[in-house]
């Protein structure tokens, strides 16, 4: 069964490479890229009765694959010899991964909305073969957030499809395999900028924090909302730079991908897109972006209107039906407590911070400060109009909805720290 | 400046590559589990202290196809909602690939559990 499960990853990663090549991005975002491109397309055909098993995933794979050797870079890469740092860093990196390989091969899947809401979903799009309305848009089951999309079940359909049935163990490699792509998308999408006395460090402390491999344990779809957040943020503050429409186009996937993990998703994505307006001023480009990011989650947000299910969320009609003005302040210091917590996140925020004020002065600067205070405030929110009680709502989901800000701002550090080098004898 | 901060924010992720790396490890190697294939299976029941057999029972009277409606005293608040909340959760899970009906009038097969416990 493993091996299935890998060779399905395998061929999201050959997915991947045709996404990368034609957006000129490095190979080592091609893994996230691919699980996206897998989750997207997944999820939509579940919607319209298609079911996505080997055959259309070997499909997709091919077409790829063939686009990517029709996209030829115009520069080959070149192979750099690894320093004494990328060889201890890829050792540690394989150290850990072998250490939690067993853990999440054995793990029940008993954390409630793993099997309630996401293992629910994930187990009836495998046996059912897609979203049925008579479930996924069911009074029956209307407790269990059938708003959300569809993403993350959809690529552990995918996984358990390709393992024979849905194991309620064995899928949760597949949560590590989404954290094994993130990290690589997120040294890869970073190594051509920064110097590996800077990378390393950060990228060890970001995939070694209790917070991120504890999470990702659970099956919850936060941690791979993080990552897919990551990935576009650092393809954002790429584009920052080269200002080349293929870049925001990765960007623009891999926040659209992020959205259509969790609602909340849209919190990240529309920050990130304020950040962009507020540190480069081109807004044609962005908004042909936010038209393309439109599009990717048009057809679930359809789905969800003709088949009249109920949105709960923030993004719902009581968007700006403010229930308490008043919390605000304790909520947005409750969230930052969470993201601050030693146990789980050591340091990676005030890493941030420390690296934020390095670069000061540059349009990347400008940018991550924007998108960690806008989705901060954005999360704040969610708890003002919440019609939950707001202090047992915030401990009940804090410690997770923090996750990409953290991530996120944990991603953007060493490119910042970069930046800030960068500019010296410049400022 | 700019490269005291860079060298700081290197030192920080030291440090937090250090103290994280060490739970992080310590935490993996605690969190293997060691269930049969039985005990993984109900593991979420036996977590939210629901009876297995109950369900078993249940999932033995439906046949494919049929539409089944649980119904079930709320009791106690749990969480945001109630025990009853939980019980109807569970049963979605377990009784896939049968269908939870919309309402009572629409089910094949109604389950009435006299309380929520």
């Amino acid at each position: 069964m493993i091996a299935r499960l890998l060779l399905a990853n395998a061929l999201e990663l050959g997915v991947g490479l045709g996404v990368v090549a034609l957006c000129r991005m490095p190979i080592g975002a091609a893994y996230v890229a691919g699980i996206v491109v897998t989750g997207i397309v997944s999820a939509h055909l579940a919607l319209v009765h298609v079911t996505f098993g080997w055959a259309a995933l070997t499909v997709l794979a091919a077409i790829s694959l063939g686009v990517a050797v029709w996209v030829r870079r115009p520069t080959p890469p070149r192979w750099r010899t690894p320093g004494l740092l990328g060889v201890a860093g890829v050792a540690a990196l394989c150290a850990l991964l072998a250490r939690a390989w067993p853990t999440f091969a054995s793990k029940p899947l008993d954390d409630y909305d793993a099997w309630a809401m996401w293992g629910m979903k994930a187990k009836a799009l495998t046996e059912l073969g897609w979203a049925d309305p008579g479930l996924f848009a069911s009074n029956g089951a209307a407790e269990l957030h059938l708003d959300y999309p569809l993403l993350v079940p959809s690529l552990e359909a995918v996984a358990a499809r390709a393992m024979g049935g849905f194991d309620p163990r064995l899928i949760h490699l597949q949560f590590l395999l989404i954290g094994v792509a993130g990290i690589a998308a997120i040294h890869g999408l970073l190594r051509e900028r920064v110097p590996g006395w800077l990378l390393w460090p950060c990228v060890l402390a970001l995939a070694t924090a209790p917070g991120f491999s504890s999470q990702l344990l659970t099956a919850y779809a936060d941690v791979p909302l993080a990552l897919f957040c990551a990935a576009g943020l650092l393809a954002a503050a790429r584009w920052i730079d080269d200002g080349a429409p293929r870049t925001l186009a990765f960007a623009t996937l891999c926040l659209a991908g992020a959205s259509l993990t969790k609602n909340e998703g849209v919190i990240f994505a529309a920050a990130a897109y304020l950040a962009l307006l507020l540190a480069t001023r081109r807004w044609r480009p962005l908004l042909l972006s936010g038209l393309a990011f439109e599009a990717a989650l048009a057809p679930w947000q359809v789905w969800l209107r003709v088949h009249h299910v109920h949105s709960d969320t923030l993004l719902g009609a009581q968007m700006f039906s403010v229930h308490r003005p008043g919390i605000a302040p304790l909520a947005l210091r409750g969230l930052l407590d969470y993201a601050l917590a030693f146990s789980a996140w050591p340091l990676l925020l005030l890493l941030f911070l420390v690296a934020a004020v390095g670069a000061v002065g540059s349009r990347l600067a400008v940018f991550a400060w924007a998108w960690a205070c806008i989705s901060l405030l954005g999360l704040t929110w969610i708890y003002v109009v919440a019609k939950h009680e707001w202090s047992s709502y915030l401990a009940f989901s804090g410690d997770r909805v923090i996750d990409a800000v953290v991530v996120g701002a944990a991603a953007l550090t060493p490119l910042l720290a970069a930046e800030g080098v960068s500019r010296i004898g410049r400022s | 400046m700019r490269i005291a901060l860079a060298r700081l924010s290197t030192a920080g992720a030291l440090v937090a590559l250090a103290v994280g790396g060490w739970h992080t490890w310590s935490d993996l190697g605690s969190a293997h589990a060691h269930l049969s294939a039985t005990q993984a299976a109900n593991a979420a029941a036996t977590r939210e202290h629901l009876s297995v057999a109950l369900f078993d029972s249940l999932r033995a009277r439906l046949t494919p196809g049929q539409r089944w409606w649980l119904g079930v005293p709320a009791g106690a608040p749990e969480g945001f909602g109630t025990r009853g909340n939980v019980y109807r959760a569970y049963a979605v899970f377990s009784l896939l690939p049968s269908l939870p009906a919309s309402s009572e009038a629409d089910a094949d097969v109604v389950f009435s559990l006299g309380a929520a416990q």
